[in-house]
């Protein structure tokens, strides 16, 4: 039998390490489409911009609310646009109160100085879901 | 004691071997999944939160009341679609000028009110304000993005008359506006 050449063996093996690497790097490059598409999608599921139009909306209505009919009104015409809108347009449930029911003239908690109307709202899309209760405080008036 | 340095290049070509039969079962397991940048969303994530930071700056009343009116409801309300396509337009377009993407974007808005006349609940649409519609959306264009916003009119008086007491409630209320935007 013929003597195999064992000479510049290092040579290969550096180069066989050397293919080894360049594969490795290979698959770390090829995972850059799968996490920009990862962080894309879970960025457009979550309903950040919908939760924050919710509660501006209701921050501006609960702020302007007073203890007479009208506002029992308003807070009817609102929470029936929300909840149907949500319902049928972003395929959420969408729902919210404040101190417990509808608006009470002398809020849900109250200090010497603010009154605390109790804003409690739940959204639901069936990915995502959020409650927050949120106090928005109101100036005492002086007596 | 002398180590016994023959056959390494054998031990080189089996581990070869190995390597060879690893990377061919990697890419089979993998093959089923094929990425294409049209599939990564990414420009779809950033048309999306452009389109809902247009609708949120043409949502702020310019006075801190709370329930005063927007620029945006008052288009609503007075169903000015031309104004919103100027307006709108104008927020979509703002850019540093390193990239033509904003130049190519198109839209339809549409609005959903709930309309209680009659008893019965039900959510009415109708059409509002679209971009001007070039050729090339015609033979071709990306999947449409969809953006959202309530907006609080204080007056319907204008649209319960125009589009009738079955398409619109005399109330103020919350309307839906829903806008797609795509790249064309």
């Amino acid at each position: 039998m013929e003597t195999l050449n064992d000479e510049g063996q290092w040579i290969v093996m550096m180069g066989f390490l050397v293919a080894i690497g360049m594969f490795m790097l290979a698959i770390i490059v090829s995972q850059a489409p799968l996490v920009g598409q990862t962080t894309a999608e879970s960025v457009m599921e979550f309903p950040k911009n919908e939760v924050q139009d919710l509660r501006g909306k209701l921050v501006s209505m609960g702020s302007t609310l007073s203890d007479d009919s009208a506002s029992v009104t308003l807070q009817g015409r609102f929470s029936g646009d929300i909840a149907l809108l949500s319902m049928s347009r972003n395929n959420a449930i969408a729902t919210y109160s404040i101190d417990g029911s509808n608006w009470k003239k002398n809020g849900t908690y109250e200090d010497i100085f603010y009154t605390y109307h109790q804003i409690h709202i739940h959204y639901n899309n069936g990915i995502t879901e959020y409650t927050e209760d949120l106090l928005l405080s109101q100036r005492n008036e002086d007596t | 004691m002398v180590m016994n340095d023959e056959g390494q290049l054998y031990t080189i070509e089996g581990i070869t071997a190995g390597v060879i039969m690893l990377v061919t079962a990697f890419t089979i397991f993998n093959s089923g999944i094929v990425y294409t940048p049209g599939d990564a969303h990414i420009s779809d994530m950033q048309i999306q939160q452009l389109g809902y930071d247009a609708l949120l700056m043409m949502d702020t009343p310019d006075e801190s009341v709370s329930l005063s009116q927007s620029s945006l409801a008052e288009m609503i309300q007075s169903n000015d679609g031309g104004g919103f396509k100027t307006q709108f337009n104008e927020y979509l377009r703002l850019h540093t000028g390193t990239t033509k993407v904003l130049d190519s974007l198109e839209f339809n808005a549409t609005i959903f009110n709930r309309v209680t006349n009659g008893g019965a609940e039900t959510i009415h649409s109708y059409h509002f304000s679209n971009s001007t519609m070039s050729e090339v959306s015609l033979l071709t264009r990306e999947p449409a993005i969809s953006v959202t916003r309530y907006v609080w009119l204080s007056d319907a008086n204008y649209l319960n008359t125009h589009l009738g007491a079955d398409e619109y409630d005399n109330d103020a209320q919350l309307v839906l506006l829903e806008v797609l935007i795509w790249r064309r």
